[in-house]
């Protein structure tokens, strides 16, 4: 198997095969958070045409600014990536969103015919991939869908850099982490302890959002932020209610918390927690700091190894029951037999 | 929890401005009162951030005359807190609004301390109307209890505590439909028991209930403890409106001037009625 160049590709000229295979080759992932395989989603997303592609810049992670940074330093590198995807998939219309006015002023003036730039107050849900459709399309994904099956292609911006990048022939080796309030470039790979070095715990990703760092967890290409983690500081909840309100979902968070306290599990709680997306809007919401997702996750986690347990319980249930009856069967046969031998033996004498 | 106690100065001021600056004091002494006994009720100086103690002793200390003895408000603050909600648990467990359980013990306990008896105000317009004899509301309006449109001096105390309420709802620390219906679950009432009255015997307008006692103080400091009053909707407007109802009967049937503590008690005790804890 020959060795893949990573030479400059022009594409402007270059085949949507092999700038697809470029990325593929790049190992670039959603950088959003996600991880998800990036050239994967644009092949999935291709099979579907007409194909709308939709740059990501809103970050609605609170106090989270890498996106927002990106795009005010590097916009050109980014449109650059928007018009490669476009141009694999031979996109009918891109959309830029971003929650900085200035940023969307400055892109409107770089922008193509089949390209709008869209301004919209960072919101909760504003930066969610079906919501963002919803909002600059009109189109609704259904909930058994997926964006890509409808040919809705959404990217966060910073996988767009990278692509850009990847087809400029530079390998993607740091990224922008807002850690705590200041957004650097920070190297793939150091370890996250490194990065914010504090007595206090931090957590990967948002104060939100975030979680507790694993055993020696590095800086991977998905995480923008690395934060210092307030809810060591918690207080008891006080039943202000603020959490449900915060919810754009409608999920009652409070009653949630109350559940996980218990440290059981509870599977009439698990249409409210299948509602919840982890947007951790109801964190920031807390006058208490108590980190309400961490509670959720929780209380998620427990029912996930119930059903687990149940589904196990069910299924060795199903096995016992099928051994039985063959035995049973067995046993019937194998009396059957004695009893035709027993005669065959009273024949014979 | 910082902006409660901002918003609770300029009541405070206005109190010291008509009541006296012994008024200073008694709040001060119910401070302190209230922060040593969450401190050494809990053992640690965790739940003394969240600044609740600080509130619920202020509030003792603003809905006590100044001239009690200065034993009173410690023994209501201790209560407040040690049998109001150290008992129940701590910060955010307690049924009952702290504040409330040690001025209501307070006020059964030793009600001469709780008369107001300054040579300032003498008696309260509230008093006036509970010990009326049969006056019509003209006659009643001109007694020199009243004010420009409520009680004399706490009129002005009730509109502090108003701005200071309008402060905490323009923040978004006060959920503005509580206090709203404390409001109207005394307005309406009066509105209706208005046209009663007649010439030998009245209860005031509803903007006098608006105007006297702790109405304001209640409405938007008391009745909104988040961790006694409901957190929905629906419930929020049954909540308030029956606080301020009840506060109203009270005044108009009941034996003690004021009724506010007991209605907030009382509504306190129907909370887990009007918020079910269900899953949807």
């Amino acid at each position: 198997m020959p060795r893949p160049s990573f030479t400059p590709i022009n594409w402007v000229r270059a085949t949507p095969d092999s700038l697809l295979d470029r990325i593929a080759e790049a190992n670039i992932v959603g950088m959003g958070g996600a991880g998800f395989p990036t050239a994967e989603k644009i092949a999935l997303a291709r099979k579907h045409a007409p194909n709308f592609v939709i740059a990501n810049g809103m970050e609605t992670d609170p106090g989270v600014n890498a996106d927002k940074v990106l795009l005010e330093r590097h916009l050109n590198d980014v449109l650059t990536g928007l018009r490669i995807v476009a141009k694999i998939l031979s996109a009918v219309h891109s959309f830029v969103a971003t929650s900085r006015e200035r940023t969307g002023q400055v892109a409107q003036s770089l922008l193509n015919d089949n390209e709008t730039v869209h301004y919209m107050k960072p919101t909760y849900q504003n930066g969610a991939e079906r919501e963002l459709i919803q909002i600059l399309t009109g189109h609704v994904i259904k909930d058994n869908s997926f964006p890509a099956f409808e040919g809705y292609l959404v990217l966060n911006v910073h996988t767009l850099f990278a692509i850009a990048q990847a087809i400029a022939g530079k390998p993607l080796t740091k990224r922008l982490v807002t850690v705590n309030d200041e957004t650097h470039w920070i190297d793939i790979g150091t370890p996250v302890e490194a990065i914010l070095a504090s007595s206090d715990p931090i957590r990967v990703g948002c104060y939100a959002t975030g979680h507790r760092p694993r055993a020696n967890e590095v800086l991977t290409a998905p995480v923008n932020a690395i934060s210092t983690d307030k809810s060591v500081q918690a207080l008891p909840c006080i039943h202000c209610g603020w959490c449900d309100e915060a919810c754009p979902r409608d999920v009652p968070v409070e009653l949630l918390f109350v559940l996980a306290e218990q440290l059981k599990p509870n599977l009439d709680a698990q249409d409210a927690l299948n509602r919840c997306n982890d947007c951790g809007a109801c964190v920031v919401a807390c006058p208490s700091n108590i980190h309400l997702l961490d509670h959720v996750r929780a209380l998620r986690q427990r029912n996930d190894t119930k059903r687990e347990r149940i589904s196990r319980a069910t299924q060795a249930r199903i096995r016992v029951d099928a051994r039985e009856h063959r035995m049973r069967s067995d046993v019937i046969r194998s009396d059957t037999k004695r009893s035709e031998r027993m005669q065959q033996q009273h024949k014979w004498q | 929890m910082v902006h409660v106690v901002i918003a609770l100065l300029p009541g405070l001021g206005v109190s010291a401005w008509f009541l006296g600056p012994k008024v200073f004091l008694v709040v001060l002494v119910s401070i302190l009162a209230a922060v040593a006994t969450e401190a050494i009720g809990t053992r640690s100086v965790q739940t003394l951030r969240d600044g609740s103690a600080v509130v619920t002793g202020m509030l003792i200390g603003l809905c006590l005359p100044p001239s009690v003895a200065i034993w009173v408000p410690i023994v209501a603050s201790v209560s407040a807190i040690a049998l109001g909600k150290l008992v129940f648990g701590g910060l955010g467990k307690n049924l009952f609004n702290p504040a409330m359980v040690g001025y209501a013990l307070v006020l059964i306990a030793f009600p001469m301390q709780l008369v107001y008896l300054d040579g300032l105000t003498g008696a309260t317009a509230l008093d006036v109307l509970k010990h009326q004899e049969k006056e019509s509301l003209d006659l009643l309006v001109n007694h020199p209890a009243f004010g420009l449109v409520g009680a004399k001096h706490f009129e002005w105390m009730n509109l502090a505590f108003l701005v200071g309420g309008l402060y905490l709802v323009l923040l978004r620390i006060v959920p503005w439909l509580l206090p709203l219906s404390v409001l109207l679950g005394i307005a309406v009432p009066a509105l209706v028991f208005l046209p009663l009255g007649d010439a030998t015997y009245s209860f005031g307008p509803p903007w006098f209930h608006l105007f006297a006692g702790g109405t304001m103080l209640t409405a938007f400091f008391i009745a909104t403890d988040p961790v006694t009053s409901p957190s929905a909707k629906l419930p929020q407007i049954v909540y308030g409106f029956f606080v301020g109802s009840v506060a109203f009967f009270i005044r108009y049937f009941g034996t003690w001037a004021d009724g506010f503590a007991f209605a907030i008690l009382l509504a306190n005790a129907f909370l887990p009625l009007l918020e079910p804890k269900k899953l949807p």
